[in-house]
């Protein structure tokens, strides 16, 4: 389990090596340059090639073989790449080229705002979707099962942009129980600590804050959490099903242990390992599902952000931003992995 | 069992880690918290136990009598880039920086006539090459320094010199290099000399026509040379904000959210009547509208015709328009062969239903353009005549070009190359009429795309076929522009900067003796020299007629076409009053008032 | 395989059964559920009808354009202010959303399809090689096409170091002869000595030509190369690279990737393709990866081998018919998934070139007049996304019911 554990650890650093490469050839692929984006209507030639030249954007990518066949070894390795990972390896993401302040400072903002919407996006899919998926396998072709079925299909089919505009035009502007975006009003205070405005309302008692910011989540929770809601009741129900047809839980039927116990104790935990998967996986597809819905609620995120941050050239911001959110990924798959070991016992890993 | 333990171990660290990657760089997380005060509370400092069964804080009247706080708050679609002034470009940015910081010159509200601001006149001798500046006495800056001769000079020295210590190497002093000509040797303003303390005499290499009006602005506005020597190159940005001299002060700026400034109490012009101003970023239109419909902002800028119409008939909300100079147009690339042929631009030009365009997508916020420089700005020739909007005409015109059948198919005149010399499109090579539409939503051209599709669709109707198109992104677009392979019609617009018409005509068409790639590879030696010249013509009265005449000229030459001068709707709550807008520059915040 | 890991948990049980029947039963059984059957239906009515439209409703979204029309909410009776008939309403242009969401569908189906045959194929490729690679002792001749193909792909660094693309023609040979000459004289230590040396030379040497400074360096990898090369580590270096590439894409948010491909490419709907195309990739070369090693190490396969029938027919034969169950559900499943990305791609305006109708960007576009009420111009393409998607996820589930009745989600 240790080696396993530091194995799948270690495994991550090439896959986090690629991602910077991936991310970086890219966005050097891409067409036009942060000195023309950010110079707008006016740029001239001299203002393009300066803003190149203090942000390095003028030395090669990779390795620079004119450098080497002077001799200047060097300089072969004094290239954006490398100078960005050695950076990096200080834990220096650098700074935005349109703002010129640090990565690092906005992301630390902003990040915090899409992590608390994705966990309790994930917290609510979870709650909700795995007691339904129970029910449903409980009472397997009920009139309550067909539905949520028939319900988890529709929510899994679900364009999460359109379904957070319906529940905008539903909610915010018909009824208007709930505000249309923003994370908190703009006339309350609330001291921030964790940038985690339902965590820092609670720890300073600022229940007004804590109000404001539940009513602010409501709405963009709803529809991140649709659709990995419908995959978590349907995975539940399906894994519950295989496992209730195991002979051990017939076994305890036939032993006359009550239905209930027979759910919860036997069959439940057995069917959580397929659970555990789909729900990393969905959180994956929760971060990136980010960039649409905080672009539809205005919400301070991280996801936005890096999209806006494509258009306008602004490379270490991309960097930065999907390099986090790739190691978020890598960590929860590792997460799940290990998780595989801890629910069966039948799992080992040498 | 020993994994499982290891397990559980291992989860918490990665937990943990996860949740530190989170705060990074946050306040410590295990530590109890300071106790906050529920907000709003003037906070007497009684030492709060464990808050037990003590009567909801709400509920608790304040225990001060002090009036509500009266705050202003402003919907707006993007952030500001950095609150230096100094070292940006964009609207977004100004809006704040002209509420905090201050220019020796400011424009009179309304107009783009430049008075006296931070200096109390400034003075020319007789060749208009030295101007000699009598400052405002008594004024300082938030951080408490003082405003006199030596801070101006810092400033205009900081943004002159690429070796001046706060002239940051990692910022760009964009706007002083186009307005005074370049930095350094190059820059049009050769010295600016302390006469004593509340004077300052600035020499210029030549006359310089707009000088005042480039005081005024926004950009040149003055910093506390001890908040830039504090802050460093960290001066404008989201830790440090900017220290003028305005009649707000700088709060905070959450980044991506929004900005918030309090009444300066001391400024010079009496307090603002307003407590603080909140400039809240609310990317989408339509989300904007519904926020301040819902009461959650005071104001917004940028609205749909739909919007407005619904603004209009709402008792609680009203509109005012930023008369800001601006234009949109549709330009040709002269390396096309077709465009080449004035009957074929003249078809196109008559075949666009501008009216029926205007009407459908802007509504009030616009008007009809027929010349580069808007009717609200000097230079502006009121005796040209627009071309009709007549397709039979247009096929007409394409007939007698040689193309009885429509177009839809052009030739490359000349190679069409990128940056890096890569032949895009060959001499002689056939590629359909291509229409690029811009890949967002400019302040001078909203709704773009859709506005293109109307464009075709007119174009259709009088047999000119056009495949829409657009070159990438924003990033992308301005590049091809630049490089001029936009290998058709295209859009683009301007907004002027301070109300010059060499800041139009003169930064469009000024080096049109050569082919100007940025424009499309247009060319008029004629053009080129008259505009040349009006920019060092001293005296309005005698540069007037001379843009007039080149606009005359762009419009014989059927250069491009002209679409329209949009106006930007601003929308307030019925609850606000005194909001000034300005033509270019920032509008002005001191007056507004909120009645709760 | 030696150790278990979590993908081997859940192992796939396929029936060895005689093909045909197999898809005949399946075809039963899929109509016989519910569920596939209403999936059926919602496809076969958007493809009919967006496929007629397509050849027989002409359509030409150049021209369609009506000032006195715009944004009308839905009309059926023709009255004085609209005097023609419009079920979904009309956009800010005047167009009839109707037929603009008829017209659509042509092109929003045709992106699932089309992207997810990309990372069908590319995928289903790259797994089934992995897989195949991975559990199946390789002939000679496979040998030598993998090694001439990794010589080739290794050497591209110092070739592209020293500007010399003959480089990677000499490391793909390398990579040839250290096949050919496996069994040749010497042991495996001096084996690795000599084509690291034969590296070094071709690295260094030809690199000579370039500069001495190059050479150096050029001369060092290609040692590294030949040594790496003469190990033979093939199929497991194979089946390594491509799955941690496939796990480095999969670490990308997914829309995020999508939209940077698209800015790459540029906009228009073959990009949007494309892109879709290739973010789909690792799902399927994982899929298709696991299929192949559980299906591997039944005991038909390991009789197939010993009798020696050939590689390729072992794929064909034994190996393919069993993966593409799985593969037919996942796709189907997958068209649906794409159309969602491509619809988000157009709503944030890297859709389809306007003026051609594009169910997400139709949305995108007619979002901003939703707060004057224009609910219809943002409700109906919505309503079309969703039943598209439904109707792939309703057969897709009954695809996998019927196919295999274990697997269920």
């Amino acid at each position: 389990m240790v080696r396993y554990v530091i194995r799948r650890l270690i495994s991550i650093i090439p896959t986090i090596l690629g991602v910077t490469i991936v991310v970086f050839m890219f966005l050097r692929l891409i067409p036009g340059d942060p000195a023309v984006a950010m110079l707008g209507e006016h740029a001239t030639e001299e203002n393009v090639a300066r803003i190149r030249e203090q942000f390095g954007l003028n030395r090669p990518v990779f390795l620079d073989r004119e450098a080497l066949k002077q001799g200047d070894l060097k300089g072969f390795f004094n290239t954006q790449y490398l100078l960005y990972l050695g950076r990096l390896l200080r834990g220096d993401l650098g700074n935005s080229i349109h703002r010129r302040i640090p990565v690092a400072e906005t992301l630390a903002q902003r990040f915090p705002a899409t992590m608390e919407l994705a966990f309790f996006s994930m917290f609510i899919a979870i709650i909700i979707g795995v007691p339904v998926g129970i029910i449903s396998a409980a009472r397997r072709n009920s009139v309550l099962d067909s539905t949520t079925m028939v319900g988890s299909l529709v929510g899994v089919s679900m364009p999460i942009f359109w379904l957070g505009i319906m529940l905008i035009m539903l909610f915010a502007v018909t009824l208007q129980w709930l505000p249309a975006g923003g994370r908190l009003d703009s006339g309350i205070e609330l001291k921030t600590i964790t940038n985690f405005h339902l965590i820092d309302s609670l720890i300073t008692l600022n229940f007004a804050a804590f109000v404001n910011a539940l009513q602010h989540i409501i709405l963009p929770t709803i529809a991140l959490a649709t659709i990995p809601m419908a995959v978590i009741a349907r995975m539940t129900r399906s894994s519950m099903l295989d496992v209730m047809q195991e002979d051990y839980v017939r076994t305890a039927h036939a032993k006359g242990v009550a239905e209930r116990s027979v759910l919860y104790k036997h069959a439940l935990k057995n069917a959580f390992l397929p659970i555990i998967t789909i729900i990393g996986l969905q959180f994956g597809l929760l971060l990136a599902g980010a960039v649409l819905t905080e672009t539809i609620f205005s919400w301070p995120g991280i996801g936005k952000w890096v999209y806006d941050s494509i258009l306008s050239r602004d490379y270490p911001i991309v960097q930065g931003g999907t390099l986090l959110i790739a190691f978020i990924f890598v960590l929860i798959n590792l997460l799940v992995d290990i998780s595989y070991g801890y629910l069966d016992p039948r799992i080992h890993y040498d | 069992m020993k994994g499982k333990s290891l397990f559980i171990l291992l989860a918490a660290i990665t937990i943990l880690s996860m949740v530190l990657a989170a705060c990074g760089g946050g306040a410590a997380t295990t530590e109890a918290p300071p106790v906050e005060q529920p907000t709003e509370e003037a906070a007497p400092p009684v030492e709060e136990p464990a808050p037990t069964e003590e009567p909801a804080p709400t509920e608790a009247p304040p225990p001060t009598e002090a009036p509500q706080a009266s705050v202003f708050i402003f919907g707006r679609g993007g952030d500001s880039v950095s609150l230096d002034p100094a070292i940006v470009t964009d609207g977004e940015s100004f809006r704040v920086t002209g509420q905090i910081l201050e220019s020796l010159y400011t424009f009179a509200p309304g107009t783009t006539n430049p008075i006296p601001n931070l200096a109390e006149e400034c003075m020319p001798n007789e060749s208009a090459t030295e101007w000699t500046c009598t400052l405002r006495q008594g004024v300082k800056f938030h951080d408490g320094t003082d405003f006199n001769a030596d801070a101006v000079i810092f400033n205009f020295e900081r943004w002159r010199f690429t070796d001046n210590p706060y002239h940051f190497p990692e910022q760009v002093f964009e706007y002083y290099e186009a307005m005074f000509g370049g930095f350094d040797d190059a820059s049009i303003i050769t010295s600016v000399e302390k006469l004593d303390e509340y004077t300052v005499k600035f020499t210029l290499s030549a006359p310089l026509a707009p000088f005042l009006a480039n005081l005024a602005m926004d950009i040149f506005a003055i910093s506390s040379p001890a908040a830039i020597e504090k802050y460093g190159a960290d001066y404008g940005t989201p830790a440090a904000g900017a220290v003028g001299t305005g009649p707000f002060v700088f709060k905070e700026w959450v980044e991506g959210d929004h900005i918030s400034v309090t009444a300066n109490e001391e400024w010079w012009g009496g307090r603002a009547k307003v407590d603080e101003i909140i400039w809240r970023v609310i990317a989408d239109e339509s989300a904007r509208y519904l926020a301040l419909k819902a009461g959650d902002i005071d104001g917004l800028e940028q609205a749909t015709v739909e919007d407005l119409a619904d603004a209009e008939n709402n008792p609680d909300l009203y509109i005012l328009r930023k008369d800001q100079p601006t234009t949109a147009y549709l330009a040709f690339n002269y390396k096309i062969q077709e465009f080449q042929d004035p009957k074929v631009r003249e078809a196109i030009a008559h075949a666009i239903n501008k009216q029926g365009i205007m009407e459908n997508f802007f509504g009030e916020n616009a008007d009809l353009a027929t010349t580069l420089i808007p009717s609200s700005m000097w230079g502006y020739n009121d005796t040209i005549e627009d071309w009709t909007y007549d397709p039979e005409l247009s096929k007409q015109l394409l007939t007698e070009a040689g193309f009885p059948d429509g177009l839809s198919e052009v030739t490359i005149a000349e190679d069409i190359v990128d940056a890096d010399n890569n032949v895009l499109f060959k001499a002689g090579d056939k590629i359909p009429l291509r229409l690029y539409y811009l890949p967002i939503s400019r302040f001078y051209f909203p709704t773009p795309k859709e506005v293109g599709e109307a464009m075709a669709a007119d174009l259709a109707n009088a047999g000119i076929n056009v495949e829409m198109t657009t070159e990438g992104d924003w990033a992308t677009y301005l590049a091809a522009r630049r490089e001029g392979r936009l290998a058709g019609l295209y859009q683009l617009g301007w907004g002027g900067d301070n109300g010059d018409p060499d800041n139009f005509t003169g930064y469009f068409f000024g080096g049109g003796a050569e082919p100007i790639q940025r424009e499309g590879w247009y060319q008029n030696p004629t053009l080129a020299e008259l505009l040349n010249q009006a920019l060092v013509t001293p005296g309005q009265e005698n540069r007037d007629p001379m843009y007039k005449e080149a606009e005359q000229i762009l419009h014989d030459d059927i250069a491009r076409i002209w679409l329209f001068h949009t106006r930007v709707p601003l929308i307030f709550s019925a609850k606000v009053q005194g909001y000034q807008p300005q033509m270019v520059d920032a509008d002005n915040y001191q007056d507004v008032t909120v009645t709760p | 395989m030696a150790e278990a890991t979590p993908s081997d948990i859940v192992r796939i049980d396929y029936a060895v059964r005689e093909h045909r029947s197999l898809w005949v039963d399946a075809w039963r059984q899929l109509i016989s559920s519910r569920t596939a059957r209403a999936g059926l239906l919602i496809i076969s009515v958007l493809i009919l009808s967006t496929v007629l439209a397509h050849y027989f409703w002409e359509y030409n979204p150049k021209t369609d354009l009506d000032y006195t029309l715009k944004l009308k909410p839905p009309t059926l009776i023709p009255n004085e202010e609209v005097p023609s008939v419009h079920i979904f309403g009309t956009d800010k242009l005047g167009r009839d959303i109707f037929r603009r969401v008829v017209h659509g569908g042509w092109n929003t189906l045709r992106v699932g399809v089309i992207a997810v045959t990309i990372s069908l194929f590319v995928g289903g490729l790259l797994g089934m090689l992995a897989g195949f690679f991975e559990s199946i002792e390789m002939t000679r001749l496979e040998k030598i096409f993998l090694l001439t193909f990794l010589g080739g792909l290794m050497g591209f660094i110092p070739a592209w170091i020293a500007e010399q693309p003959v480089q990677i023609v000499l490391f793909a040979i390398l990579g040839a002869t250290t096949v050919i000459f496996e069994n040749f004289l010497i042991g495996k230590p001096a084996r690795t000595i000599l084509f690291g040396a034969i590296g070094l030379f071709i690295g260094g040497g030809l690199a000579l030509f370039t500069s001495p400074y190059t050479a150096i360096v050029t001369g060092i990898l290609g040692g590294l190369i030949g040594a790496a090369l003469s190990l033979q580590l093939g199929g497991s270096l194979y089946s390594n690279v491509t799955m941690r590439a496939m796990d480095i894409v999969l670490a990308f948010p997914s829309y995020l990737l999508a939209i940077a491909i698209v800015a790459f490419l540029g906009t228009g709907l073959e990009k949007g393709m494309i892109a879709i195309g290739i973010v789909g990739i690792p799902i399927y070369a994982r899929l298709v990866r696991s299929s192949v090693l559980s299906v591997t190490q039944k005991e038909y396969i390991l009789a197939a081998q010993s009798v020696g029938e050939d590689h390729g027919r072992i794929i064909f034969r034994h190996i393919f018919p069993n993966v593409l169950s799985p593969l037919t559900v996942q796709a189907t499943l997958g068209i649906g998934s794409a159309i969602l990305t491509a619809a988000a791609l157009g709503f944030l305006g890297l859709g389809a070139v306007p003026p051609e109708p594009e169910w997400g960007a139709m949305l995108g576009d007619s979002y901003k007049y939703l707060s004057s009420g224009a609910w219809w111009a943002v409700v109906f393409p919505g309503v079309m996304i969703m039943l598209a998607v439904l109707g792939f996820n309703l057969l897709g589930d009954g695809l996998r019911d019927a196919l295999d009745p274990k697997m269920r989600v």
